[in-house]
């Protein structure tokens, strides 16, 4: 046949397109279980470090059945709606509010999962708050944001400076936790506020906001919980 | 080029391998692969694994395309390459998330970059489509690695220079608790890590290997 005819071109890719698709359809397949999997971990694994249990991302499963109690999703009015939080998208599921009811060592802690926009794409994270409503740790990630600017907001040192702050404010209103840039006079900001990051300010702008909203619906059910 | 007679590691195949990390090196001589070389060479971590993904892409690639070489029409050739260049991504893609999944998620976007890099539509072109698949082998390694070795190079004076670390180790002390050389006075260079400077570097490492191998300088 020849190579250059018009029919051979279509017989070519015609064949190359359904040979490829194939091959990537069969891997995507029988790779979908063990990345899940991974992902599904990895989120344990977050949830956990959020109130200072450190595991390997293997063996979060174990840990996390022995720390969380219970988990709760209510909606936009406070009820519940069900009891499968750790499955629920909020990237995708509006109107749904998933909560984390933790134990360690004695203590009890709510894990709160936030997610917003950074500079380039989706930030999240997991604050977790003890009984007085003091930040306890806090695990943030991100998707895009620049490496060793927005992208420090994985780092240690930013994540341990929300430990102690109050999410409620002295008069109990919701004051939400914020990225604040400056110095401020004191070497501790004001409660509730952490010091931002050089040159990610644009990022510490969608943590502010993704801790301020994000915590909003959760005032009723943290409040009702307490008495 | 090669013919049957030829020993595998003969003189002219050596030369396939040896002559990106110099005389043909994708990035400062041709000039290929810069837009990567921006975007992955902040963490030498970041660098060294995309440096080895473009390697076993576009060795594989090669050898894909150079069997495939007299049945490809030549009227949609690039259209091929580019297909066998875009699965060849996405199955890295899905076997990283699957069994290496931190590498895959500090890479994210870049391993998708892959696909739109400069060096593996040249190499397909330029050599795999004209030579058998061992020698497009051993092309596609060379040029792999020659791309790997400047990202490398780059990825260590950014890193170094803009947060004080090498592999994320923290080489000159920590900037948060001021030990080291920070407790010194030295601040990390904000500008090595935006994209700006790994052009200058790009640019630096030229003008070293240039003033080193005198004929890759153009004649007026």
């Amino acid at each position: 046949m020849n190579r250059e005819s018009n029919g051979y071109t279509f017989l070519f890719a015609t064949v190359m397109v359904v040979l490829v698709a194939s091959a990537l359809a069969f891997a995507s397949k029988s790779l979908a279980e063990k990345q899940n999997k991974n992902i599904k971990n990895e989120k344990m694994q977050y949830i956990l470090k959020s109130f200072g249990v450190a595991v390997e991302r293997d063996s979060s499963d174990k840990e996390y059945k022995k720390h969380i109690i219970s988990e709760v999703v209510f909606d936009d009015n406070g009820n519940e709606i069900s009891k499968d939080a750790f499955n629920v998208d909020i990237a995708k599921e509006k109107g749904k509010f998933p909560i984390f009811n933790a134990e360690k060592d004695g203590k009890k802690f709510y894990v709160i999962p936030v997610r917003g926009m950074g500079l380039w794409d989706a930030i999240w994270g997991y604050v977790s708050v003890d009984e007085n409503f003091k930040v306890d740790g806090i695990v943030f990630d991100h998707k895009a944001e620049t490496p060793g600017l927005g992208g420090e907001i994985t780092q240690d040192y930013f994540q341990k400076s929300f430990i102690g702050e109050h999410v409620f404010d002295a008069n109990g209103n919701l004051q939400g936790l914020k990225v604040v840039k400056g110095y401020t006079g004191k070497d501790d900001k004001a409660d509730g506020e952490v010091d931002a990051i050089s040159g990610a300010t644009l990022t510490g702008n969608g943590v502010t906001e993704m801790l301020v909203r994000g915590l909003k619906p959760y005032e009723k059910y943290l409040k009702s919980s307490k008495k | 080029m090669a013919d049957n007679k030829e020993g595998l590691f003969s003189k002219s195949n050596i030369k396939l391998i040896t002559n990106p990390f110099n005389d043909d090196n994708p990035v400062t001589v041709q000039v290929l692969g810069i837009c990567s070389a921006l975007a992955v060479t902040v963490q030498m971590k970041n660098a060294f694994v995309m440096a080895l993904s473009v390697t076993a892409v576009v060795a594989f690639g090669n050898v894909i395309i150079s069997l495939l070489r007299n049945l490809i029409p030549s009227r949609i050739r690039i259209i091929v390459q580019l297909v066998v260049a875009a699965a060849l991504v996405i199955l890295v893609d899905q076997i990283l998330k699957a069994y290496s999944y931190d590498v895959s998620k500090q890479l994210s976007v870049f391993v998708g970059l892959i696909i739109t890099n400069c060096i593996l539509m040249g190499r397909f072109e330029a050599f795999a489509l004209g030579n058998k698949p061992w020698p497009a082998f051993l092309d596609g390694l060379g040029n792999g690695l020659g791309y790997g070795i400047i990202l490398m190079i780059v990825a260590f004076f950014r890193e170094l220079l803009g947060s004080g670390k090498l592999f994320g180790f923290e080489i000159l002390g920590n900037a948060v608790d001021k030990t080291g050389a920070y407790a010194h006075g030295y601040v990390n260079n904000g500008f090595m890590l935006l994209a700006p400077m790994a052009l200058v570097m790009v640019g630096l490492v030229i003008w070293v290997q240039r003033s080193i191998n005198k004929k890759l300088i153009e004649k007026k």
